[in-house]
């Protein structure tokens, strides 16, 4: 299967994650924990001091108190982590655990842990941080209230930012474990692809609307803050754009792709394909109705396969009774009737009354050869007994057709249902090549492991576009495969059949 | 929801979609995001609408707006949307120009159309308003960024809105789209036209909402301000866009997940219309070849299977007749033969000819009743009724036949039907034994073909036995099936149907 390429940022995760090994969630961690403190709240915080001042960016030492307390909350949240993921943990450490818990750590318990943990980080940082500008500024309830609403929302937007980041960071668990989940495995976190877009594009609006409206309000002449509403907004765009371009890529595309190169493999006939959940979203549910529909389609293409395999089988069955039935009766009655016949002509006198009785001899004779012909035809009764080289010869001495059997005197004997329909495709060039045939019909067999190999050859034919249809389907329903081609000289018809047989069910093949 | 009220627009006046959306369009941005852009402007600008100047410099930009709106709206529909329109009115049109138009044209359109109102429009609305209020160079460059950046991302809202507009015409373009139609990937993929979407609301949230907390001096004002617009934009705006990306990415796999369910029944006819060209498209494609090969194999192995069993019957009428005829017809001479013959012969050779005679008719039998299990001669000179009165008569059970009434059909439903009451008769022989009442029934209503075979047996205790898959087989090679109803205690009933054609 053409698996779709990784992205750059999924491909840093995993390497990380091969290099640092057990370090990696730490790492992470830790990693986190460094960028909310040095980067994210005090940018954040910093857009907002001319705001709170309205004397530009000359306060920005502001930002410490914020700073001081995020790093303080960061025990919090790592203990939050600690608790809600354990499983991720545990199977960093290479410890035994249910590929289910570590599925639902990966991506459904995402959400909550998100919400608490930006709860908590909001709760401590934005309170003491504002609690310490307020008074200064002389703060009124209004106040209050107003500049904490932009930083709430900014925190939204830096919640969505890191859940978006974590969701990537632990696809290299969610890839180990999604194979070993249970076949109609199903979990929901109520965050599908719908929702999450409007996520992102939410939260980043909101961090982009607060921060690039403070940034404008820091400059109080008209010239610098027109400029930095441009500047301001589209240097906050490119900084998310990235990240942005990397979430929509993994999130959608990926899947997309993935998707269309499963179907694609599906469609060929190709080996059968698993897509396995990874997100708890419309893309999992996709994912599981092509699963479905492979089974299906399996299931489907086998039962249409052994069907026609079993009405062949069924209607060999019947011949073959009725050739029996035609041997050990009919043809023993006839018989009968010919040495009744022969001993009324020894008895008989007169001329006349002898010549009538042999002339009845003679057509008795002609009904019996007739007999033996059809029964030929009926089922290759020599078949079992003596094998299809025999069979066949036989059948060529009563068409009046040389045939020419080329196999190795070690061949093992296949089985019925292939050598029958082995016969019958002979049989039927036998029926109807042109006489007098330039050539003899040629079959050479031979075997490779679990396929026979098996090449026909036949001088021209009358009604080519039916036999041919005749032994493609006839080797078709045993499982195997032929390609025919015609020349001016003939019809060539090679191929292989499997030697196991197709599996059959619903006939008694005694 | 959005889909639906397209839809209903769609059926309501599809000669004239084209054109409804075209206006429809037309006065949403000389009502709406023409004068929201420039009201915004104006409170980053200062000295604020109030005054006459600013009423005045808006009535001009107002103007201009709608002179390029009017010309950009005229110029998509005479040439841009000229196939779609044509296809909605049923005049004859290439399918895939229609594609084309209704796909390609728009990212071309809303370029065109965006760089119009930025050049032309922007332009007149900077150099208006920067007259008054003395605008220096590098002011007037920032001003006309700002204004072109809210443009430009207002351009990529309609582009949305028109894919959904034209979502019903594509599903019924589709079926009219040659097989294996793939139009070459289109630059928009996925990533980047959901990344152009939310950037989009980024930037225009970023510059209004800059723009208005600008304009306001008073603290608590400010605070407010910023709060208000951000959230106004994300809601209006970025609610908007990101409603139609999603709806167009979630409905899509959507149509991909229930396509594949329909397949994964055995309609192999289903099909997923294109839309834009992208990844989805991609998946879509790959899954029209996949329904497309499949479909093609299903039919192979089916007829296949109908050929075979059809090639079976022909064959064992021919030997039938072959028996008949190059045997049976045969030994009947003799028996004519043999009567002159006995004249001939002395009264102590009589005992000798009556034995001869004898085996003559027990072979004559023998064959004839060979011939008939091969292939029943009734079948094919009498049809299905009489065969299958005289198979009841030959299985030797206490059988009640009420299979009047059919007319002839085809060769191979004669030979199914026959082949499945037999077989019923035959299990009936075997299971319950010789003494059983059996009933058989063959009735056609709505062109509905359907047989009972019926015995009071006492039923089946386990699951039906291969002769039922054998039959069943048989039926369901030709469109048919065959179902058994049986209890303990109850007897045995196979019913067999299928639809005559």
């Amino acid at each position: 299967m053409a698996v779709p390429q990784r992205t750059p940022v999924e491909e840093f995760f995993e390497r990380s994650y091969l290099r640092l090994g057990r370090w990696y969630i730490p790492a992470l961690l830790s990693f986190t924990g460094v960028t909310v403190v040095t980067v994210t709240m005090p940018v954040e915080t910093l857009t907002q001091v001319p705001l709170w001042t309205g004397r530009g960016f000359a306060d920005w030492r502001y930002v410490g108190p914020f700073m001081l307390a995020a790093a303080a909350s960061s025990i919090v949240l790592l203990l939050i982590v600690n608790i809600r993921h354990r499983a991720l943990f545990l199977a960093q450490r290479g410890e035994d655990v249910d590929p289910v818990e570590v599925w639902r750590a990966g991506v459904t318990k995402g959400p909550w842990t998100t919400i608490l943990t930006a709860g908590a980080w909001g709760f401590i940082a934005i309170g003491y941080g504002i609690a310490r500008v307020g008074p200064r500024e002389g703060f009124t309830t209004e106040t209050y209230v107003a500049a904490t609403i932009p930083l709430v929302m900014m925190l939204i937007g830096s919640g969505a930012f890191y859940f978006m980041l974590y969701e990537l960071a632990w696809l290299p668990f969610l890839r180990r474990a999604a194979p070993r989940l249970p076949p109609d495995f199903v979990d929901d976190s109520g965050l599908n692809m719908r929702r999450r877009l409007v996520l992102i594009t939410t939260a980043m609006t909101f961090t982009i609307g607060c921060a690039a409206a403070g940034v404008a309000s820091g400059f109080p002449d008209r010239e610098p803050r027109m400029w930095a509403v441009v500047v301001g907004t589209v240097a906050l765009v490119g900084t998310f754009l990235g990240l942005l371009i990397g979430l929509l890529h993994y999130g959608v595309t990926r899947r997309v792709n993935e998707l269309a190169a499963s179907i694609g493999t599906v469609g060929r006939g190709g080996s059968p394909v698993r897509v396995h959940p990874i997100s708890a979203d419309e893309f999992d549910d996709v994912g599981r109705a092509l699963n479905r529909t492979v089974d299906l389609l399996e299931a489907h293409a086998r039962e249409l396969q052994e069907s026609r395999a079993r009405l062949v089988t069924v209607a060999d069955e019947t011949r073959r009774r009725a050739e029996r039935d035609l041997h050990d009766g009919a043809q023993q009655h006839v018989a009968m009737v010919s040495v009744q016949l022969a001993l009324l002509a020894r008895k008989a006198e007169g001329p006349e009354a002898v010549e009538a009785l042999n002339a009845m001899r003679l057509e008795l004779g002609e009904a019996l050869a007739e007999l033996r012909s059809l029964a030929h035809g009926i089922y290759p009764v020599a078949l079992e007994h003596e094998g299809l080289v025999a069979a066949l010869a036989l059948a060529g001495q009563q068409a009046q057709v040389r045939v020419v059997v080329d196999a190795a005197s070690d061949l093992p004997r296949w089985s019925r249902e292939v050598e029958v329909a082995l016969y019958f495709c002979c049989w039927e060039l036998i029926q109807s090549v042109e006489r007098p045939a330039a050539a003899p019909v040629r079959l050479a067999l031979g075997d490779q492991g679990e396929w026979g190999t098996f090449y026909v050859s036949a001088p021209v034919v009358t009604n080519a576009a039916a036999v041919r249809l005749f032994i493609r389907d006839r080797i078709g329903a045993v499982g195997g495969e032929v390609s025919i081609s015609e020349t001016a000289d003939g019809l060539v018809a090679h191929g292989t059949v499997p030697l196991s047989g197709v599996p059959l069910s619903g006939v008694p093949l005694s | 929801m959005i889909d639906r009220v397209f839809a209903s627009v769609y059926r309501r006046m599809r000669r004239n979609y084209v054109q409804f959306w075209l206006t429809a369009s037309g006065l949403g941005i000389v009502l709406l995001a023409w004068p929201a852009q420039h009201i915004t402007q104006f409170v980053l600008w200062g000295p604020h609408l109030g005054d006459g100047h600013g009423l005045r410099e808006l009535a001009v930009i107002m103007a201009t707006g709608v002179v390029i709106t009017v010309a950009v709206m005229a110029w998509a529909g005479a040439r841009q949307f000229r196939p779609v329109i044509r296809f909605l009115r049923d005049e004859p049109v290439v399918p895939s120009s229609v594609w084309y138009a209704s796909v390609r044209a728009l990212p071309r359109i809303a370029t065109i159309a965006s760089l119009s109102y930025c050049i032309v429009g922007n332009t007149v609305a900077v150099y208006v308003a920067g007259r008054h209020r003395n605008f220096s160079v590098s002011e007037s460059i920032a001003a006309w960024i700002a204004e072109s950046l809210i443009t430009v991302t207002a351009a990529f809202f309609f582009i949305l809105v028109w894919e959904a507009a034209y979502r019903p015409v594509l599903v019924d373009l589709e079926p009219l789209l040659p097989e294996h139609f793939a139009p070459a990937p289109h630059w928009l993929t996925l990533t980047r036209r959901s990344a152009f979407a939310i950037t989009s609301v980024m930037v225009y949230t970023g510059v209004v909402a800059s723009s208005i907390a600008a304009g306001f001096t008073d603290r608590e004002a400010r605070l407010w301000a910023v709060v208000a617009a951000t959230l106004t934009a994300s809601a209006t705006f970025g609610g908007a866009i990101t409603g139609f990306v999603s709806h167009s990415i979630v409905t899509r796999v959507a149509d991909l997940k229930s396509a594949l369910a329909r397949i994964g029944a055995g309609d192999f006819s289903v099909r997923v219309a294109l839309r834009v060209g992208d990844e989805l498209d991609a998946a879509g494609l790959a899954l029209n070849a996949m329904a497309h090969r499949l479909e093609r194999q299903d039919a192979d192995l089916r007829e296949s299977r109908a050929r075979m069993t059809s090639a079976e019957n022909d064959e064992r009428r021919r030997i039938e007749r072959d028996l008949r005829v190059g045997v049976d017809s045969r030994l009947e001479s003799l028996v004519t033969r043999m009567l002159g013959v006995e004249q001939m012969l002395g009264p102590e050779l009589q005992e000798s000819c009556a034995e001869l005679r004898n085996s003559l008719a027990a072979a004559r039998s023998e064959i004839r009743s060979l011939a008939n299990g091969i292939f029943p001669a009734k079948l094919a000179t009498k049809g299905l009724g009489p065969a299958l009165r005289e198979a009841a008569k030959r299985s030797g059970l206490n059988a009640s036949c009420d299979v009047d009434g059919l007319e002839r059909l085809p060769a191979e439903i004669e030979t199914a039907v026959y082949f499945c009451c037999s077989e019923a008769m035959r299990n009936v022989a075997k299971h319950v034994g010789p003494d059983a009442r059996v009933t058989l029934r063959t009735k056609v209503r709505h062109r509905l073909l359907q047989f009972t075979v019926s015995d009071d047996g006492p039923g089946l205790s386990g699951p039906a036995g291969h002769g039922i898959a054998n039959m069943r087989d048989r039926m369901r090679s030709l469109g048919g099936d065959v179902a058994v109803r049986s209890a303990p205690g109850e007897g045995t009933t196979v019913v067999g149907w299928m639809t005559l054609q």
